[in-house]
Parts: C-alpha cells; structure tokens; sequence
C-alpha cells in the first residue's frame, strides 16, 4: 500500500506508509510463582499460533534460573516486560521473546509494578532502597533506560497495588506485616505524584488491608480488602480516581480484572471465629456502582467455581478472552484455563507449573 | 538382677550373651577405656523380650561416629531419614519410615521429650556425650512398665543415660572447621552420677557451590553463627533415677540459597532458645510385681526476632514460653507365662506468647494403656490398648479430642531365629501451633492417624545380630499448611494421604577389635490423596528409594578408628516428580581417628572426607568437608 500526494512542483511521488496491522490472537506468558525459598519460580508461555505451551521458558531460553517468588509481570512496552522477582529481590528485565535484558536489584521485597512507558513504578515492603531508608514502605521509580532507581516515595506500611491515572500514582497500602509487627493494618490509598514522586494526599477508605491485585478501568480501580479474617470483614473498594471518591461493596475481591469497562472479581470470606467460607463471583459496573453475580457467562463462571485453588483470572485487553488458572494443591503443576467472551474454550486446559499467579498476553499481529 | 563383673573380657562376653538373650539386642557394646566396674542394666526380668524391630548404637559406636548429636547418630540406622538445614545451628529432625518427624516420640530414659507447640523435638539439642546408647524402636518397645505415653508414637527413639563405671573428670576442647571451638567438662561419679557441661561457639559461614546446567553459583552461607550451653547432671541410687538439663543458646538462621544478584540486602532472623527439664523417676521390679512413676517438669523458652534494620522482609520480635509438667505410673504383674500391665499419665502443658491474637493456651493430656503380655516356649505376644484424651483451654470453644488405639505383636523364637510382626494404629494430634496460631491454625483439625504393619525375622548369634523387616503403613489426613480457596490466607488443614512400603535390613556384626555396622533401607513412598491428581502414586517429596549405611568400627589397645558411610539415592523435592529434576543421590564419608596416651586423648576427624555437594532440603546446601581435632584430659 502506497499513498499517493503532491508536490509543490506538482510531481507525484510515492511515499511508503507503515502497513496497518490488526490483532490476529495473541500469546502468554504465565508467571509461576513455584514455592517460597525454593528458588523455582518460572514462566510458561502459550503460543497461540502453534498451540504450543513450553513450560521452563525463562531458563531454556536464558540459561539460568529466575529466582525466588516472581509475584508480578508487567508488559512496559513492545520490546520490554518486567518481572518482580520478589524473594530474589531483583527486577528481571525480558524482551517479549525471553531474552534477559538486565535487572534491577535495589528494590528489595519488590511487590507490584506499574509503568507509563518511560519508567516503572513498583512497590516495596523494604525499608531500605540502596542508601534510602524508610520507616515505612516505598515505592520506587525505575527510568528504563538506565533501569537505575532515579526517585522514591515513602508509602504507608506495605505498600501493594499500583496504578498510575493522569499522572498520578494510587498505591494501596495494607499493613499486612502487622501480625507480627508493631503496626496495625493500613486502610489509605496513596496518591503520589509521579513526576515528582511526592505524596499528593491520602483517601482513607476505612477498610483495612488492602492487599491483592488492583485492576484499573479508565478512572476507576478495584481494590481488594482482605480485612484480619477475624472481627473485620473483607471488602471491595471501587476508587474513581477523577473525583476520588469510592464506592465498598460487601465482598472480597482477591482475584480481579477488567476489560477496561466491567471488573471480573473471585474472592473468598472466610473467619477464623467461624471456620465459615463463602465463595463470590461478581462483576461489577463501576459507572452504575452495581455488582451482578458470575463472570462473563454460565460457563465461565461454572468453571471458576469448580477450581480447587483459583489462583488468578486475567482478561486479554487484545481478544477479549478470559484466562485463570488453578494454582490446585499449591505444590503441584496449577492449570490455565482459557475461554472466549462466547464460552467457548481458547484451548484445552494447560498445565503450567507450581503456583501461576500471573498472565500477560502478547498480541499477535497481522497486516491487513 | 544386675551383673557386676570386674574383668574386661568376661564383661565383653557376659554382655554379648546377656543382651543377646534377653533383649536380642545388636550387639552391644562395653567400656572401651575403663578396666573398671560395668553395670548391666538390661539384665532386668521382664518377663518379654524386646520383640519390635529395634536397632541400637551403642556408646562404642557413639565414640566412633565423628558427630556430637543425636541425630548424626541416628541417620545411620535403617529406615531413618534425617532433615538437616545445614551447618551445625540449623534444625535437626528424623523422620522414620517415611511416618513424618512429627511420628517420632523421643525418650530420654523412658520420658518423652515434648514440644507442644510444634510437636518435633530438635535433635540437634541433645548430646551423645552423656548416653550410653541410642535405639530406634519402630512402633514401641514391649516390655512390661512401659507409661502409657510410650504406646503413642509411631516410632519411638530412646536415648539411654550412661551411668558411670567409675570416678573420674574428663575434660576436652575441639577445634573445627568454619571457626568453631568446643569445650566440655564431665564429672563421674561412680555408680551414683554426673555433671556434664559443655560450651560451643561457631562462627558457622561456610561455602557452598551450584552447579546445574542453570547455574553457577559459588557463595558463602551466612548468618549461620550458634553459641550453646549445655549442662545436665544425672543422679542414681537404687531405682531412683534423677535428670536435669538446661540448654541455652544464640543462633542465625541462614534461610534457603536463592537467586540474588548480590549479599547486598538479607533477610535476617535470629533465635534464642532455653530449654529446662528436670525429671525423676523411678523403677521397683520383684519377681511378679513391678512398679514405675515419672514426674517431670519442664519449661522452654525461644526468642525469634527478624526486626533488625537490614532485614528486608517481616520485622518480627515474638516470644515463646511453654511450661510441662508430667506424671506417669505403671504397674505390671507377672505370673508364669503371663503378664499384664496398665499405665496412666498425665500432662499439662501451656503456651504464652506475645503474637498478636494469640490467646494463652494450656492443655490437659491424659492417656491410660493396658497391656498384656504371654510369653511361652519361644512365643511371645503382647496386645496394648491405648486410651487417650486431650482438652485445650483458651480462649473461645475448644473441642476435645478422644481416642481409643491398640497396637499387636507376636514373635516367635527358634534357636537363633526369631520371627516377628506387629500392627499398629496411633496418632498424632494437633499441635497447639496447628489449632491456635494467629491466622493458621484452625480449630477443626482432625488427628492425623498412622497404621502400621510389620513382618521380620531376626538372626542372633555371638557375633552377628541380623534384622530384616518388610513394612508397609499408611498416614492418613496429613496436617498441612495450605492457603484457602480464593484467598491469600494460609490455614492449616487435613489434606493427604499416603502409604509407604519398605524393607530394612541391618546387620550389626562385631568379631575382636572389629565392629561393623551395615544397612540398606528400600522404600516405596507414595501420595494417594487424590487420584484426580497428577501427583497421585508419586514419591513423596525427600523419601529417596534406597539408602545404605555404613559404619566401621576398630579398636587396638590405645588407638581407635572408625569410617562411616552413607549413601542416599536421588530424591525428589516437589510432590508432583516430573515437573523438576529430583535431587541428586549422594555418598557421604566420614573417618575419625583416635589414640589415648596415658591421661591425654586426642582425636582427628573429617566429615564429608571426599568433599561431597550435597543437599538434604533442596537450596539448603550442607556444609561439605569439614575437619574437627579434640584434645582430652582424663583425671
């Protein structure tokens, strides 16, 4: 394809235009958390062209291990993805083929990231960020070029989710540390500004512990409240981040996702003064602050709710398809399971490796 | 009836027949170094004999093996798998016949050792230096005036006191690899008691090395320091048996070897722990009654605390404090061929802690057990049964947990053959630390059962001692920690099955200076929790198939050797086998050397001679060769 236009002397020439390429499917990477102090977390990536699922991917590819406790994979750009290497106290750099391209070590006790293609945003429950100290957490700011710390933030105590609206970070702080620590269990969302990595104000939500993944819809997040699993009950707050205001429903939110209008939540309550469990499925509205039980459609949600351990439900912003997995006995290889917004099957369920916490889908194009 | 003979060579045979013929003991082992009295304690009536499969070290080997605990001795036994965190401050447990470390009930001198808050008893902690020997029973013994708490593990190790031969003060001081020095001191005094103490401090950092085809790791294990203090002193007269002991010590806790790019951040923690028993007892045999009672009062503390500035995860600080007190009386009645016993004891025990929503916890155990024994031209038999009943108090409901058990076993005896088997039921109940702790434990938690049955044949003669045994037993709702269905939260749960079938087979043979102790162990190790799963029949995590061992013993006039080996097949470490590469088999050889020149004896040792990289738990490497020298005074 060419496009055709004129030249002050009237003389046509024929300049090349990039072809217009649409989304043909996609393929994923799985990141596997394997077990804590055990040194064996891993990737599996499904290529969707192939229907080929490698397990081991990062270290058939690289040669070496990924380390201890992946707990966040993050796609920055077209050429890089991020892997919060937790227990390693590293950040891996990978291109999308799985080639390493350097690491980051000075965020200890890495949590979750967040990027705005420049730089990466990432949470940690450390004190310490090469020669920073905090009383609390932090979260850290990575220029990916040098993939050097270039500015800090001190958060509340163990800062978790991250998620950046219109120049603004919201970190969720959880306090999670504080069954053994001599704090109680955070309830603020922070709100930081990224160019200046200095704390804007903070909105209290009045629920505790806000631990878990955190998914982001236009201005609105989803954030899980564990509450202490005893007197105080979990929670999901919906933040809008233009007017700041949020909205709590009664029910937890451990696992949750969007496609960018509706967030897709499974979540579990359960009491250690009862031993009472009660398992939710729910999509919520945030425009109309609405939650109707189950997850895209009666398959989907009938899957889900025969999962032994559900361990992590992800939509593809590129097709739509929903993916989860089942982390089953938490010592075993889990499962990926992967459906159409149609309920029909992506593939057959995959066995992955011990624990996948996380999915990210790479798209595919093709030229039209 | 208790012999006391003063010539050397008649000890050495006497004790060869004797403990052949009543106790179908290995064969066991008399005072290398003493021409003075031995006291032959086995010798008593009991009208049975030792019919479970049992296999002893005795105080020779003791010296032999180049080791300071129990749990270094124990690995050499049939059956035994050790779990070993690497270097000399991480935590030392055994597991038996694949039952769990939880299934195992250690006795010092018939009292149990507990730990109520997590059940397992560090086996680092206790010393080889004071016992005379050290014996596995599988199952339990069988004799008469056993306490009711001896009939309810799945394995019992017993760790026999030496009562010393003579009067003496030995002192000695070891210096050995990755900076640690030792120093002990001993007291005898004749037939009546001794004081034992002893000092260890280790700077304990030691290399390790990776090399797979993923990498290539070289490093050094930090934060492995320990600095401990022993002392216990032991007191005999007549029947009366008295025991204390106090430990106290300072330790890093090196955690697992993991990818990191540098040492640049840890994650430190360090403990402090106090253990303090003292116990009494005491033991009355006629020719038809017998009678025995314990008390026993016991108080431990330990101290974690991971808040240092440089620790980059949970900045712990908690303490934990447990009190035991613990009573027991047996009695038994022999007539003839016959015998019956009946034993009740009684435990409280409690729990405080500083963890956050932690409620101070005390538990009421009490357990009752009747026995009968028949033992007639070569036959034996013994049936026990086994009530028990636990109560906790906290705050909140409880539910109390009762249970009836029983274990059989017959044996048979022909000239120098002896065959035998035993059924077994027991189990373990949850710890305090599995029902209460803050955001684990969980109220609803069954027992977690084990079954047992056993078949085996032992030949005896002057010099050789052979024991073959085929098993299979079953662990059924494992207690295990595992997160909750679509939440982030960990509890503890009933979940998992298993069943293992094995062969052991050890061979104890002794012929002049010469001592040699051989086994092999074949077990077949599998989870039948859920066939749904693909880990379903896999080995279970840490059992190896094989394993062999090996321990040569000589002495010649001053001078004394002894080379030791293990090998131990390739093992597994994730439930499901085929999703990683299992751990690697290993040999490991140890040889020590002694030689004593009039008061002053000195010893040479190297652990791990060939420098072998082994792990026991996977990223947990062990320390590899390691050299040790011992000078020793002898007043």
């Amino acid at each position: 394809m060419a496009a055709c236009s004129t030249d002050n002397d009237g003389e046509k020439t024929i300049v090349p235009e990039p072809p217009v390429q649409v989304i043909a499917g996609e393929n994923l990477i799985i990141c596997n958390e394997g077990n804590w102090q055990s040194d064996n977390g891993q990737l599996s990536y499904y290529d969707g062209s192939t229907g080929k699922m490698t397990n081991q991917w990062f270290r058939s590819i690289n040669g070496i291990k990924l380390g201890d406790t992946p707990n966040d994979i993050l796609h920055v750009n077209d050429t890089l993805i991020a892997i919060a290497v937790n227990w390693s106290n590293i950040i891996q750099y990978i291109h999308p083929d799985g080639k390493a391209c350097g690491a980051t070590e000075n965020v200890p006790n890495n949590r979750r990231m967040c990027t705005d293609g420049k730089y990466l945003y990432i949470t940690s429950y450390a004190h310490i960020c090469g020669d920073r100290i905090f009383t609390k957490g932090y979260v850290a700011k990575i220029d990916l070029r040098t993939k050097d710390v270039v500015a800090t933030c001190e958060t509340g105590w163990e800062p978790e989710g991250i998620r950046l609206y219109d120049g603004r970070l919201y970190v969720a702080n959880t306090g999670g540390y504080s069954f053994s620590e001599a704090h109680e269990y955070e309830t603020t969302v922070q709100v930081i500004d990224a160019a200046t990595m200095k704390t804007l104000r903070t909105i209290d939500t009045g629920c505790i512990n806000l631990y878990g993944e955190m998914s982001q819809a236009g201005r609105f997040l989803c954030i899980n409240s564990c509450g202490d699993y005893y007197d105080v009950k979990p929670k999901t707050v919906i933040l809008d981040c233009e007017t700041e205001r949020y909205h709590v429903f009664d029910f937890p939110c451990t696992y949750n996702t969007t496609d960018g209008k509706m967030f897709y939540t499974v979540g579990s309550e359960f009491s250690y003064n009862t031993y009472e469990y009660v398992y939710h499925l729910y999509t919520i509205d945030p425009e109309t602050m609405s939650a109707t039980y189950g997850i895209y459609n009666s398959t989907v949600t009938e899957k889900l709710k025969e999962l032994q351990s559900p361990y992590e439900l992800y939509v593809s912003p590129y097709t739509g398809n929903i993916y989860f997995t089942d982390a089953k006995s938490y010592a075993t290889a889990g499962f990926i399971y992967g459906y159409r917004s149609d309920g029909t099957e992506v593939f057959n369920p995959q066995k992955i490796y011990i624990n996948p916490a996380h999915i990210l889908a790479i798209p595919n194009y093709k030229d039209k | 009836m208790t012999c006391c003979i003063k010539s050397r060579r008649l000890i050495a045979s006497v004790c060869v027949v004797v403990s052949v013929a009543i106790n179908a003991h290995p064969v066991r082992a008399q005072r290398l170094h003493t021409d003075s009295l031995y006291r032959i304690d086995e010798v008593v009536v009991t009208g049975t004999k030792d019919v479970t499969p049992h296999q002893t070290i005795s105080r020779e080997q003791i010296d032999g093996i180049p080791s300071s605990s129990v749990a270094d001795a124990l690995k050499y036994l049939a059956g035994v798998q050790i779990k070993d965190y690497g270097g000399l401050g991480g935590q030392k447990t055994i597991n038996v016949r694949s039952l769990g470390s939880q299934h195992v009930g250690v006795y010092l001198d018939g009292v149990r050792i507990t730990n109520a808050q997590n059940g397992t008893v560090d086996l680092g902690k206790y010393s080889l230096h004071t016992l005379e020997s050290v014996s596995l029973f599988n199952a339990n013994k069988a004799e008469m005036l056993m306490t009711a708490s001896e009939y309810a593990s799945a394995s019992t190790v017993y760790m026999k006191t030496h009562r010393p031969d003579s009067t003496s003060l030995m002192a000695s001081y070891t210096n050995a690899s990755f900076g640690t020095h030792k120093a002990g001191m001993t007291f005898s005094y004749k037939k009546l008691g001794f004081i034992d103490a002893a000092m260890t401090r280790s700077k304990g950092d030691y290399p390790f090395e990776y090399h797979t085809e993923y990498e290539d790791t070289t490093g050094t294990r930090r934060n492995s320091d320990i600095t401990m203090f022993r002392i216990e002193g032991c007191a005999f007269y007549k029947g009366l048996e008295w025991h204390t002991y106090y430990f106290n010590s300072r330790r890093g806790l090196p955690g697992g070897v993991v990818r990191r790019l540098s040492d640049t951040y840890t994650d430190v923690g360090r403990e402090w722990d106090r253990n303090f028993f003292t116990q009494l007892s005491y033991k009355k045999q006629t020719e038809k009654f017998g009678l025995r009672g314990i008390v026993k009062y016991s108080n431990d503390f330990l101290h974690y605390c991971s808040d240092y500035p440089e620790n980059i995860s949970v900045h712990a600080d908690n303490r934990y404090h447990q009190q035991d007190i613990y009573t027991a009386l047996s009695g038994g009645y022999t007539y003839k061929g016959f015998g019956t016993s009946v034993s009740t004891d009684l435990r409280w025990s409690d729990l405080t802690t500083d963890v956050k929503n932690f409620h101070y916890v005390y538990r009421l155990d009490s357990k009752t057990s009747l026995s009968a024994f028949y033992n007639n031209k070569g036959i034996n038999m013994n049936i026990s049964g086994l009530y028990t009943h636990i109560s906790d108090n906290t705050r909140g409901t409880t539910k109390p947990l009762s249970r009836f058990t029983y274990n059989a076993l017959a044996s048979y005896t022909f000239k120098r053959w002896m065959l035998r088997c035993f059924y077994k039921t027991v189990f373990r109940a949850p710890t305090l630390n599995d029902l209460y702790y803050t955001l684990v434990g969980n109220r609803n938690l069954r027992p977690e059962y084990t079954k047992q049955f056993d078949i085996g044949l032992t030949y005896t003669d002057k010099w050789l001692n052979i024991q073959a045994d085929w098993y299979y037993n079953h662990v059924e709702d494992r207690i295990v920690c595992l997160p909750l269905k679509g939440s982030y939260q960990w509890t503890m749960l009933n979940y998992g099955y298993t069943r293992c079938m094995g062969i052991d087979v050890s061979i104890n043979a002794r012929y002049r200076q010469h001592s040699l102790l051989l086994t092999g162990t074949y077990q077949d190790d599998r989870n039948r929790t859920d066939p749904t799963e693909d880990a379903y029949n896999d080995y279970i995590a840490y059992s190896p198939q094989w394993s062999f061992t090996a321990v040569y013993t000589f002495t010649w006039k001053k001078m004394s050797a002894s080379l030791s080996h293990m090998f131990v097949d390739k093992r597994y470490w994730t439930a499901e086998n085929a999703i990683e590469e299992p751990l690697p088999a290993y040999n490991c050889t140890d040889i020590k050397v002694g030689y004593r020149y009039g008061d002053i004896g000195i010893e040479a040792e190297y652990q791990d001679l060939f420098d072998v990289r082994y792990e026991m738990i996977q990223r947990w490497p062990m320390p590899g060769r390691r050299f040790a020298i011992t000078l020793k005074y002898h007043l």
